[in-house]
Parts: structure tokens; C-alpha cells; sequence
């Protein structure tokens, strides 16, 4: 299903990504491991489209995954360090905003009740916890169709019920036939949900 | 292989309605708003549209009074004109100029809506505000041209000019955005590089030759010829603009809002460092020199020589000197030349920028913090003494004092710049009756430019 091959990626000189390859099958998880500056931020975005790699590709179902494609954005549902917020949107506005986005039906109370956003519907982003706030950015996942996720450390700012409830969550993306890409320095994560690690910078 | 599914894609106009009319309903919600102060706008465009009619006015009624102008002048303004192009397409570049904050590439640009269809009332935007920019620049420069108020009709096809060749620019740029950023870049430091080269060899150009002139009329045809097609390509272009290239200068306008917001320059000038510093050159590891003072002094002066761009920057300061002491009268020339001066000196003023802004950095350092400043002001004070010496044919015949003031006085303004106190947003305010005035914090503001002007100020008076 995602093909990365021969990924390079640099920042003048500085070669974060060095040929970077693997590949990723429907309802699989792959985890991206290293330690701090290896590049697995820098890959993620490479893969979803916000950074362009200096060399090789990325494929998705064999055809090149290109961020401007409405096909490519239908399938893949990423959360990486970037996620902005609309001061003046409520928590719950904010999904349906995206689930309208991508041309589908809002159904957004099962996803803040499974997230432990219920209460918290009306509340705009700048009354949230950075934790809530990271509660939110995962929910925008899981209120549009999706094929490839793709998730930057999705365990950071959780708490041990969170981290319990990700590892469960990821697991049933996987028995649905979504595939799974994350970055992450929590091995539990890792050991629990991943099939395959590629590590970087070893 | 899976094939993908098809995708129903929803209207741009309908997601953008239904945004907006979430927006207000939350603002109403709140009271709170554009909507609470919407007199501030109305009479912002009260006063600068009197001052614009005003200005028509004056144009329209004077008569024509052109000066008689050496050819030089014509090849000078075609010179500035394709720096200032040069300068807007790499601003427009850095900037976007198509820009997507974080909040709309994540929670609407994420989706399968059209995305061309979403950006097009930004391009067209962001044209109309090139237009309008334009008109002015180019209204300024039938000004100067006609060497004082100029015929209606000449100024108004220099504005129409100007206006076409802004969009032109921004279109330009944002074709380049959707396609090699990179080659858009090279061409806005050709575009400088050109502009330098006209102006070099306006100084070779003898003052009774005679220089073929283009007809405005034409230049404006032309020029619109272009921002029409370039406008219809970049539209064209917005559906391939993908999250990489929306998000890569949302952080340098997140910094020009920030800095506009809380009225600190530093906050953009620091980022736009950092950028420099990013783009260079990893620097060779090299043993230091000696111990503590020689030490510190050795490393900032190779910092000062590793500096992006100020070679470059030396350079083009130094024909723009030249250039002001050809056709600027000579007491006018040493304060340009001191301002260029500050202009270098800044620019290798880095070490002194870090050591002045980090109070860890400084610990780290030890010693006092004066003796820190002034071992950092070294590198800077050898570079703009070094750089006066290249420009001294052009003041010549020189006052001596006015000579050694330059590169003293631009250190002394980079000293003073560099070590302003963060704002102070609650100091004095004084009520003028048209609004207040924050007197303390506008002080700590002008801390370096009103010493530049000072600098500038002495220069004319010693060049009387």
C-alpha cells in the first residue's frame, strides 16, 4: 500500500534523511524509532506531503503520493507537530469543519466521547489543556475516512488512560484495514502496536 | 494494488461559507470582535482617502513643470525599479505569497475540497493589494521624474505601470511557488544583480549623452500584457500548490504579525537571522586563538567573515554609494554613506545580537557584560572601518572628522540596537486627543534609529 524508496532529505550540508526505505501493508503498523534529531519528523512530512524529500519517493497503492491530490488527502489522516487551532472555532466545530472538508456526513459525538471531549465541546482550543489540545488533533483522525494514518509521537502530552486508550485505538485501525505509520520514544507503544520498526540515525 | 476510491468533493464556496458563518455566530456568541470596533477601520479610510484625494487634487490642478534631467536619472530609476522588483519577488517568495496559516491547512485544506477554488479569492486578493502597492510606487516615481508635481496624465499611466508590473510580480511568484521556488529566487537576485549593473553603468553614461527613453504608454501595455497572463497561469497553478508549499512562510508571517502586534522589530529580525544563518554553509570546525579576551575576539571576527550575504551586501552598498555621490548633491552624500555603513555593521553584528539578548549566554561567557558588548563590538567596528575605506573616493573631498564618525557612529547605532530592553508595554502613555501615545515605549523603539539620525545629521552639518 506505501512504498517510501530511496528517501533524502537535507537541510544544507546536513543530511537528516540518507535513502530512506520500506514499505507499509493495509492494516499494519509501522513504527518510526531514533533518538532526538534522527529525522522522524522530517520523515513523517515527507511522507504526508508537508516537506519535500531532495530525492526518492513515496507511493501510495503504486501511484506517487502527491499532497494536491484530493485522492491522496482522502486516504491519508496524518497528526504531525504542526496542528494550528481556530481560536474563535469551538472543539466541536473544529471536527465538523473537517468532516465537511472531506465531503462526509459530521457524526462527531462518538469520537469526543471516545476521546473524553464531550464536556468540552464548546470550549474553544485557548481554554484547552495541552493535553485536550492533543486530544483534539487526534479526533481529527478518526471523523473523516482514512486508509494511512500517519502520527507524530501521538502518545506525547497523554496521560496513562490516554496512552491505554491509544494503543487499543491504533489496534482497531489496524483490524479495520487502515494502516498505521508513527513516530515514537515510548517503547510500550511501540512494542504493543507495531509490526515492523524502521529506525533512523542508528 | 488498490485502485483509490473516488472521492466527493465539496464546493469551496459552500465550506467557506459555512466557516464564516460559524465565525460570526461564535463572535456574536462573545460580543467581542471586528464587529465591537468597527469605527477604528472606517476612520482609518476617512483620513487616508482625504489625504489621497488631496493628493489628486494637487496633481491635477498643477501644471506641467518638468525639470531638464541628465540621462543618467532615467537609467538610475531603472535601476531601482529592478531592485525593488528583485526585493518583492524574494519577499513575496519568502512570505508564500499563497500562505496557509496551521489552523486552516489542518482543519479545511486537509479535506478533498477543491483546492484551487479555495485559494483563488487570496490570489485575487493579494492582487489587488499588489495593484494598489504598485500604483503608488509608480505615482512616486513619475514624481521623481518629472523632478516635481507631474502632469495628471503622466502620473496616472506611471501608476497604471506600476500597478501592472506589482501584479505581474505577485503572480509571477506564485507560479514559481507552485513549480521551483528555487528558480523564482535566483531570478529575484538577478533581477537586484541587474538593477546594480544599470546603476554602474549610469555612472559611466556621460552626462551629455543622449539615452533612447521608452514611452510609459508602452511600458504599461507591456507590463499589463504580462500580469494579465501571468494571472491567468498562477490561477491556473493554485490547484498544485500542495501543504508544503502553503505552510513554508507561515512561519516568517507568524513573526511579522507578531512583531507588528507587539511593536518588535526583533522578534522578525531574529527570525530573519536565523533563516540567514540556516541557509549557510556548514562552517569548519577551526581550533580558537589564545585565551578569553583574544579568544572571544578571534571567534567573533570569523563569525563576522562567515556571515551570509555580507560580501554581497558590502557590495551593493557600496555602488549605491557611489551612485548617491553621482547624482546626490555632495552634502547629501556622507549621510547616505553613514546609513550604508550602519547597514553592514549590523549585518555582522551577530555575536554582539547573541551575547546582548542571552543572559545564559552571557554567564556561560563570564567576565562583566560591558566587557562582553565591547569585545563584540570589535568585529563590526574592523568591518565598517574596512568598507569606509573602499567608499572613501566617493566623499572625497572629505572632512576627516565626518570620515572617522562613519564606522564609530554605525557601531555606535548597532550598540545601541542591539542592546534595547525588551518593550515595556506599561510605561507612560501621554492622551494627544486623537488617540494615546505610549511616549516610553516609542522612546526605547527610535533607541538605534534616532541615533542613525543623529549620525546623519552631523554628517550634513560637517559637510556644509
Amino acid at each position: 500500500m506505501l512504498v517510501v524508496d530511496g528517501l533524502v532529505r537535507q537541510f544544507g550540508t546536513a543530511v537528516v534523511l540518507a535513502g530512506v526505505g520500506f514499505s507499509l501493508g493495509p492494516g499494519r503498523a509501522a513504527a518510526v524509532v531514533g533518538p532526538n534529531g534522527a529525522g522522524k519528523t522530517t520523515l513523517l512530512r515527507c511522507v504526508v506531503g508537508a516537506d519535500r524529500p531532495d530525492h526518492g519517493e513515496v507511493l501510495l497503492d503504486g501511484n506517487e503520493l502527491r499532497e494536491d491530490d484530493p485522492r491522496s488527502r482522502a486516504a491519508v489522516a496524518s497528526v504531525l507537530d504542526d496542528v494550528g487551532f481556530f481560536p474563535d472555532l469551538s472543539v466541536g466545530e473544529h471536527l465538523d469543519l473537517l468532516a465537511r472538508a472531506h465531503g462526509v456526513e459530521p457524526d462527531t459525538a462518538p469520537v469526543l466521547a471516545e476521546l473524553g471531549l464531550e464536556a468540552l465541546a464548546d470550549r474553544t482550543p485557548v481554554g484547552l489543556s495541552s493535553g485536550e489540545r492533543r486530544r483534539l488533533a487526534l479526533a481529527s483522525c478518526f471523523v473523516r475516512p482514512r486508509r494511512l494514518l500517519v502520527l507524530d509521537e501521538p502518545e506525547q502530552r497523554l496521560d496513562a488512560a490516554g496512552r491505554r486508550w491509544l494503543v487499543e485505538r491504533l489496534e482497531r485501525e489496524k483490524a479495520a484495514g487502515c494502516a498505521v505509520l508513527f513516530a515514537s520514544h515510548d517503547a510500550a507503544v511501540v512494542e504493543a502496536v507495531a509490526d515492523q520498526t524502521v529506525e533512523l540515525g542508528a | 494494488m488498490t485502485a483509490p476510491p473516488l472521492v466527493h468533493v465539496p464546493a469551496a464556496r459552500e465550506l467557506r461559507t459555512e466557516l464564516a458563518r460559524v465565525r460570526r455566530a461564535r463572535r456574536a456568541a462573545t460580543k467581542d470582535g471586528p464587529g465591537s470596533d468597527w469605527y477604528t477601520p472606517l476612520l482609518a479610510v476617512f483620513v487616508l482617502g482625504g489625504l489621497l484625494v488631496q493628493g489628486l487634487r494637487r496633481v491635477m490642478g498643477a501644471e506641467a513643470a518638468p525639470l531638464p534631467h541628465a540621462p543618467h536619472v532615467g537609467l538610475l530609476l531603472g535601476a531601482v525599479g529592478l531592485v525593488l522588483a528583485g526585493m518583492v519577488l524574494r519577499a513575496a517568495l519568502a512570505l508564500g505569497p499563497m500562505l496557509a496559516g496551521p489552523a486552516v491547512r489542518h482543519w479545511v485544506l486537509s479535506g478533498v475540497v477543491d483546492r484551487g477554488a479555495m485559494l483563488r479569492p487570496r490570489l485575487a486578493a493579494a492582487a489587488a493589494v499588489a495593484a494598489v502597492v504598485g500604483a503608488g510606487i509608480g505615482a512616486l516615481g513619475a514624481i521623481v521624474v518629472a523632478g516635481t508635481v507631474p502632469p495628471w496624465r503622466t502620473a496616472v499611466w506611471w501608476s497604471v505601470t506600476g500597478a501592472g508590473v506589482a501584479v505581474a510580480l505577485v503572480a509571477a511568484a506564485v507560479v514559481w511557488q507552485a513549480g521551483s521556488p528555487r528558480a523564482g529566487r535566483a531570478t529575484g537576485v538577478g533581477l537586484v544583480g541587474a538593477g546594480l549593473a544599470l546603476a554602474l553603468a549610469a555612472l559611466l553614461v556621460p552626462r551629455s549623452a543622449t539615452v533612447p527613453s521608452v514611452p510609459v504608454t508602452d511600458t504599461a501595455v507591456v507590463a499589463w500584457a504580462a500580469a494579465l497572463v501571468l494571472f491567468v497561469v498562477a490561477r491556473r497553478r493554485l490547484i498544485v500548490l500542495d501543504r508544503a508549499a502553503l505552510g513554508a512562510g507561515s512561519g516568517l508571517a507568524a513573526a511579522v504579525q507578531a512583531a507588528g502586534t507587539f511593536i518588535e522589530p526583533g522578534l522578525l529580525l531574529g527570525l530573519l537571522e536565523e533563516r540567514r544563518w540556516r541557509s549557510a554553509r556548514r562552517g569548519r570546525a577551526r581550533r580558537g586563538l589564545g585565551h578569553r579576551s583574544v579568544a572571544l575576539l578571534h571567534s567573533d571576527l570569523r563569525r563576522a567573515l562567515r556571515t551570509p550575504g555580507a560580501l554581497t551586501l558590502g557590495v551593493g552598498l557600496l555602488v549605491v554609494s557611489y551612485t548617491a555621490a553621482a547624482i546626490l548633491p555632495h552634502v547629501a552624500v556622507a549621510p547616505v554613506v553613514a546609513v550604508a555603513a550602519y547597514a553592514i555593521a549590523s549585518r555582522v553584528a551577530a555575536g554582539l545580537r547573541a551575547v546582548t539578548r542571552s543572559a545564559a549566554l552571557r554567564r556561560a561567557l563570564g567576565g562583566t557584560d560591558g566587557v562582553l558588548t565591547l569585545l563584540h563590538l570589535a568585529a563590526p567596528l574592523v568591518v565598517a572601518a574596512v568598507w569606509t575605506a573602499a567608499v572613501l573616493p566617493a566623499l572625497l573631498p572629505a572632512n576627516p572628522l565626518a570620515v572617522v564618525l562613519i564606522p564609530i557612529g554605525a557601531v555606535a547605532v548597532v550598540e545601541r540596537s542591539a542592546t534595547r530592553p525588551p518593550p515595556d508595554y506599561g510605561a507612560a502613555v501621554f492622551d494627544t486627543g486623537f488617540g494615546a501615545v505610549p511616549i516610553d515605549l516609542v522612546r526605547q523603539l527610535v533607541r538605534g534609529p534616532a541615533l542613525l539620525a543623529g549620525l546623519a545629521a552631523v554628517q550634513l552639518l560637517l559637510a556644509v
